[in-house]
């Protein structure tokens, strides 16, 4: 429940901005005011009174400071303007952004390509019932080595097995 | 290392507000008031410090706050200590009477 409610107060912080900081101006304005009208009472002039009133305030710039930190969006603000920095901070370099884009570009497409041959070639399980059981046939010729077999050969070497591999 | 009593000093602040609160819900002006009047006179608060401490206590979910009106018919945002507030404030109290006496025990020896 306490969790809830720092959560709905930071993300008012975050998106009702200008509303938390109206009503802190708001607050800020009537505490001075109020010690204003109290050293009215105690005898000073109303000029003196809103004087001595922001003096024992403090400085008020620097209170609204603090209280926008406290207030804020807290981690997510900060990390919100962050991005807008770096985003700003990119756009003022084109021809970066377009060395990184093109770096990343080419590099993504390099893994993707390589990861391909790797995934029919290697990952993936070959497209045939018990591939375990798959041979290479090849033939010996006394003149030429080793070649592979001339689907004829095979056709014929087949009608003389009794059985298949 | 003046950090540390800057840490310190806040702290103690954030104690003292709760207990003001304690006694009933106040608003900003009114939580300076108390604190130097339980201090009979002795504590002054910079009373714009209490304005961040006093959200950071209610983000931490210590305090709420609505906005009402003042004993002088005044529009005032008022804080009142939630459950929470009360456990975290007898935390503090019992911290804080620890550290007390132990630098009045420093301070006693001769």
């Amino acid at each position: 429940m306490e969790k809830l409610r720092i959560v709905v107060a930071r993300l008012r912080g975050l998106f009702l901005r200008r509303s938390v900081e109206r009503e802190m101006n708001e607050e800020l304005r009537l505490h001075i005011e109020m010690r204003a009208r109290e050293n009215m009472r105690r005898g000073m002039t109303e000029e003196e009174a809103r004087r001595a009133a922001e003096r024992s305030f403090g400085n008020l710039a620097r209170v609204k400071e603090a209280c926008r930190d406290v207030k804020g969006g807290g981690v997510i603000e900060t990390l919100l303007q962050d991005l807008r920095y770096g985003a700003r901070t990119l756009f003022k370099n084109r021809g970066f952004i377009f060395v990184v884009i093109l770096t990343l570009a080419l590099a993504t497409g390099a893994n993707t390509a390589i990861f391909s041959v790797v995934d029919a070639v290697l990952l993936r399980p070959l497209p045939f019932g018990d591939p375990e059981r798959l041979v290479a046939l090849r033939e010996t010729l006394p003149d030429e080595g080793a070649i592979p077999v001339a689907y004829r050969t095979y056709a014929e070497w087949r009608g003389q097995w009794r059985s298949y591999f | 290392m003046p950090k540390q009593d800057a840490k310190l000093l806040q702290g103690t602040l954030d104690m003292l507000i709760l207990k003001a609160l304690s006694l009933g819900p106040l608003h900003g002006f009114g939580i300076g008031q108390r604190i130097v009047q339980m201090s009979g006179e002795v504590l002054t608060v910079e009373e714009g410090s209490l304005y961040p401490a006093l959200y950071r206590i209610e983000q931490q979910g210590s305090v709420g706050s609505e906005w009402g009106v003042s004993e002088n018919n005044q529009r005032a945002k008022f804080y009142k200590l939630t459950r929470a507030g009360r456990k975290q404030l007898q935390v503090e109290e019992e911290n804080w009477e620890r550290l007390a006496s132990a630098v009045f025990k420093v301070m006693q020896t001769a």
